[in-house]
């Protein structure tokens, strides 16, 4: 590298410098409200968790609604090889 | 038909529910309320987000690391547990991706003047969260076979590989994203430090809870099918 090159590198443009600070990709001055961007950002944390269990909660519901139909059929089955057995004792 | 403790995976959840809700709690109160604000550059108030941006990139290493192990596990020796907890590890990580990447271009408006910016940690990131989305549709909609379980084992141990790709990547390939915490980082003030390993210990209990919870809906849908299975040679 030359010396020209050194020198014309401002601050915060070196690799090293992009590892232990921030360094702007769009300088200028950002205006974003900083209090927007913060809760918005936790919001959007809380709805990524909440949509996971809420998902599990639906899954859960399925599957507990389809153990219930089978548990009723297990029953009725249940009832008619005992009485199937009750008319036919041999 | 896999060994399943309901009463004991109910207490499991109840007692991690509890000290998950305990440490967000603590956490975002120490956050807002004894964390100082950082400076300008990095995004003044912004730069909160930190708090959970970070320790949800490492819950997201944590869930991929689980989704290895199983799939691995899975892979020398099939069960149906192995495979709920390779489930689990996908669906864990992608939730923590997410929540990684939209947290961290919220933060880098404020800091880098852009939400995003093709920087190799978060391309690889974006990748990594595109694997394990994949893998979860994959393990969702290709059917429950065992061919399909081993190809999603299988997807699931080389989509880990890129994990340490997305960890390395600020030292690797030297893009915008800095290396606050660690060798030739930044640096935090001993508060700002207490509030980021509060919110690992925070994001860990989540995390562990959130892959207990999905395990054990992986666990009953296998059941369930087996069950079904059952009643239609019975004919209910």
């Amino acid at each position: 590298m030359s010396d020209s090159a050194v020198t014309d590198q401002r601050p915060g443009e070196t690799a090293a410098d992009r590892r232990s600070e921030f360094v702007p990709v769009a300088p200028g001055g950002e205006t974003s409200s900083a209090e927007g961007l913060l809760i918005t950002a936790y919001v959007l944390m809380w709805a990524f968790i909440f949509a996971l269990v809420l998902s599990s909660q639906r899954r859960q519901q399925k599957i507990d609604q389809r153990l219930t139909e089978l548990e009723a059929g297990l029953k009725k089955l249940d009832q008619a090889a005992a009485s199937a057995a009750a008319k036919d004792p041999v | 038909m896999a060994a399943h403790n309901p009463s004991l995976a109910s207490r499991v959840i109840r007692v991690l529910t509890v000290l998950t809700a305990l440490a967000f709690f603590v956490h975002i109160w120490f956050i807002f309320v004894h964390t100082p604000q950082a400076q300008a550059t990095a995004g003044g108030l912004a730069q909160k987000i930190f708090y959970f941006h970070a320790p949800a990139a490492y819950a997201m290493y944590l869930a991929g690391g689980v989704c290895f192990l199983a799939s691995a596990a899975y892979l020398v020796r099939p069960t149906d547990n192995r495979n709920a907890w390779a489930t689990a590890g996908s669906e864990v990580a992608v939730t923590f991706g997410l929540l990684v990447l939209t947290s961290g271009p919220l933060w880098a408006k404020k800091a880098w003047g852009v939400y995003w910016t093709w920087d190799p940690r978060l391309t690889s990131l974006l990748l990594t969260v595109l694997i394990y989305g994949a893998l979860t549709l994959l393990r969702r909609f290709s059917g429950s076979g065992e061919a399909e379980r081993k190809f999603a084992a299988a997807f699931g141990i080389l989509g880990t590989t890129v994990l340490p790709i997305v960890h390395y990547s600020v030292k690797l390939w030297r893009g915008n994203h800095p290396t606050v915490v660690g060798k030739g980082g930044g640096g935090l003030s001993p508060v700002m430090l207490q509030a980021l390993l509060f919110g690992f210990v925070t994001m860990t209990l989540l995390c562990c809870l959130l892959l207990w919870l999905r395990k054990n809906l992986a666990l009953q849908s296998t059941r369930l099918e087996q069950a079904e299975e059952l009643a239609g040679t019975l004919e209910l």
